[in-house]
């Protein structure tokens, strides 16, 4: 980042959100009692109206994102997925331990299922009139979203920063407004200082609890824990969540913050962990108790949260670079079936 | 006719985020409105064809332009792009507390009934599923099949004749309108088996005749397949299962992975019943197929018994008691997939009382 001296640096605005809970509620019940009528068909229309209210209520400079999909194509791309989903299950209602090559088969197609659908949603997606677009390979899917999760597991978390960096930054760099790809440039520093940040939290919260039943319970220490394991499986779980969600923001902060498009705009993200913590759980909470009649409150309040913390930051220079984007013939997404189920976002 | 709109804002031709100014002239017309642009570079655009308004300001034309209007759109102008059923959904999405309270109300109603009618609604729209997509999925489950394991059948092949020949004449005499083939195959991993497809064929597998011996306890179980087939059971199933589970992903948003895992058990639990009026059912309509083919309906309790008694032969006590009624729920093969045979044998009996 040594051009900041040279550069004016420039003005970083946040995305503009002005959607609106009461309003999305409308949206939202309209869309489940339609599909319930209809058993589940108009559900890829609901889908198209919901994704269209929360792209439409965003605007960068004044300017809306737009949302391509039609009804009928998420509908076809539906009818396919069921067709695979009915004969799994038939298939294994007559024979379970079918299970195990279904698998094996299934995890050879994600890797091509991950490309089809980012490349979709990325497709689907216009700003300016300029549609983004998706470039990642089946073998780097293959290598990102399959054996390095499980690298990253194998080695206890320890490997687990640099292979972030390495995810997000395929995830950013394989995507393009137009023409024009992203780029990043974080360090593998400051993926260990997030991974070590994250962790703090949990680690005292879980030797709090520790502590707190050791002191209470001393037959606890004596050995006597091994039955009351399945009750430590809860706060186990617990602290996982907690660190996941955590770390989880400050990749989002650092991938953002070192994004660029061309030369000349730049990105800010300034989630708070615990924030996001805290919108997570009372989201919960709120659901359960309104037994579900808070979806749409909890899905507005949390995207708001997102695009109230994200910036972008046009240079002086960005008028002209923004309206040199072009998009490559041939990147109309029609051909492209959505495959549901199968959403990837940062 | 009514005066033409006009707005000014920025024209984007396609495929580029250059715009530039324009004006637009959006003329309701009798049928789509007549949309045309001025640029300010003086270029005239005649005929826009508009494909979606969207965010009350953006209009986006067939082929990739499009223009974004410096002040949102009057709702009148927006409405001229909606198909009168959008206009109509538009109507009930605006938001209003009372409206609120009533489809909520509704929304209650609908998923209690659909609860209670999801058996009957799947039915209905299975009868409005084209057969063609009721084949696709048949043909790939037996591809899929035939790829794990179905190996060529060892029974002699002028026995297999006999049996489908026989399955074929039952199919007539009952007037069934479905068809099915009737395939053999030799498949150690399936247990004694018979699987029906949607749309048709049956699998039997090659231990399923040995077990049961006689031609006739084997046209038993093919009478409770082809019954299977007939009412569209297994594309019912899927019907419930999709249906189900797209409603489920409205509700709860795409993003909630452990919502989504709970909706799925869900959605087990309700097949399964579903499952179980599904076999019933299919007893009591296939002791009819025998009935109609001049066969005993007895056969088809006599065929579940024999079953039954020889999964249940290696145990002893209690535990073949227990086996007995509940007929070897671990075993793979055809009484693992069918509800236990004390229940099935007490209304087999009742049928066949009457
Ligand atoms: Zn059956």
């Amino acid at each position: 980042m040594g051009n900041e001296a040279e550069r004016a640096e420039p003005a970083i605005r946040s995305i503009d959100f002005h959607g609106r809970a009461g309003e999305y509620f409308g949206i939202w019940i309209s869309n489940l009692f339609l599909s319930i009528v209809t058993l589940g068909i108009y559900s890829a229309w609901a889908k198209v109206r919901r994704v269209r209210y929360f792209y439409n209520a965003t605007r960068i400079q004044g300017t809306p994102f737009s949302y391509h999909a039609t009804g009928k194509q998420i509908l076809i791309g539906r009818v396919v997925s069921c067709v695979v989903i009915a004969v799994y299950t038939l298939i294994t209602t007559f024979v379970p331990l079918a299970v195990l090559p279904f698998s094996i088969a299934f995890a050879i197609a994600l890797p091509w299922l991950i490309n089809r659908s980012l490349r979709f949603q990325a497709r689907m997606t216009s700003w300016r009139n300029v549609r983004f677009d998706w470039h990642g390979t089946y073998g780097k899917n293959f290598l990102f979203f399959l054996v390095c999760p499980l690298v990253a597991m194998l080695s206890l978390g320890l490997l687990m920063p640099p292979i972030s960096r390495a995810t997000y930054r395929y995830f950013a760099e394989s995507h393009a407004f137009g023409v024009t790809r992203f780029r990043t440039r974080a360090t593998v520093a400051a993926y260990y200082k997030a991974f070590l940040a994250a962790l703090v939290l949990p680690v005292a919260a879980a030797v709090a609890v520790g502590a707190a039943v050791a002191l209470t319970q001393p037959g606890f220490a004596a050995g006597g824990w091994l039955g009351l394991l399945p009750f430590l499986m809860v706060p186990a779980f617990a602290f996982l969540f907690m660190f996941q969600v955590m770390y989880r923001v400050a990749c989002r902060n650092i991938l953002l913050r070192s994004m660029t498009l061309g030369d000349a705009v730049t990105f800010d993200s300034r989630l708070g962990p615990l924030r996001v913590l805290w919108i997570a759980l009372s989201n919960a909470v709120a659901i359960l108790f309104s037994l579900g009649l808070l979806v749409p409150w909890a899905m507005v309040r949390t995207y708001r949260y997102q695009a109230e913390n994200t910036g972008v930051g046009l240079a002086d220079d960005a008028p002209a670079f923004l309206d040199a984007q072009t998009q490559a013939v041939g990147a109309f997404g029609e051909e492209f079936m959505d495959l549901e189920g199968l959403e990837f976002g940062i | 006719m009514d005066a033409p709109h006009l707005v000014d804002g920025r024209f984007f031709p396609p495929l580029s985020s250059a715009g530039q100014p324009a004006r637009l002239r959006v003329a309701p017309g009798e049928g789509a409105p007549m949309v045309s642009a001025a640029l300010a570079d003086g270029t005239a655009l005649d005929a826009l064809a508009v494909d979606d308004v969207q965010a009350g300001d953006t209009l986006h034309f067939a082929g990739g332009g499009s223009f974004i209007a410096d002040r949102p759109l009057p709702p009148e102008v927006t409405a001229l792009f909606q198909s009168p059923m959008r206009r109509r959904i538009a109507r009930l999405e605006a938001f209003s507390l009372p409206k609120a309270v009533l489809l909520g109300l509704a929304l209650i109603l609908c998923v209690a009934g659909v609860r209670a009618a999801l058996p009957a609604a799947a039915r209905a729209v299975a009868l409005a599923v084209p057969e063609r997509l009721e084949r696709t999925i048949g043909d790939r489950s037996y591809a899929t099949l035939a790829r794990m394991g179905l190996a060529a059948s060892e029974i002699p092949e002028e026995r297999r004749q006999t049996l489908a020949r026989r399955a074929a004449d039952l199919a007539g005499a009952a007037r069934l309108t479905r068809r099915p083939e009737i395939v053999f195959h030799r498949a150690p991993g399936f247990g004694a088996n018979a699987m029906a497809l949607p749309g048709g064929p049956i699998v039997v597998t090659d231990a399923l005749v040995e077990l049961l011996g006689s031609d006739d306890a084997v046209l038993a179980v093919l009478a409770h397949e082809m019954a299977h087939v007939e009412r569209r059971h297994s594309l019912q199933q899927v019907l419930a299962v999709a249906g189900a589970a797209a409603m489920a992903s409205v509700v709860l948003g795409v993003d909630d992975s452990l919502l989504e895992e709970l909706s799925a058990t869900v959605v087990n639990v309700w097949s399964f019943k579903n499952s179980r009026d599904f076999e019933k059912e299919a007893d009591l309509v296939g002791m009819d197929i025998l009935r109609a083919g001049g066969m005993d309906p007895a056969l088809l309790a006599d065929a579940i018994a024999a079953l039954t008694t020889q999964a249940c032969a290696r145990l002893a006590g209690d535990a073949r008691a227990r086996c007995l009624s509940e007929a070897g729920a671990a075993e793979t093969g055809w009484l693992s997939t069918h509800p236990g045979a004390k229940d099935r044998l007490g209304y087999l009996r009742e049928a066949l009382g009457r």
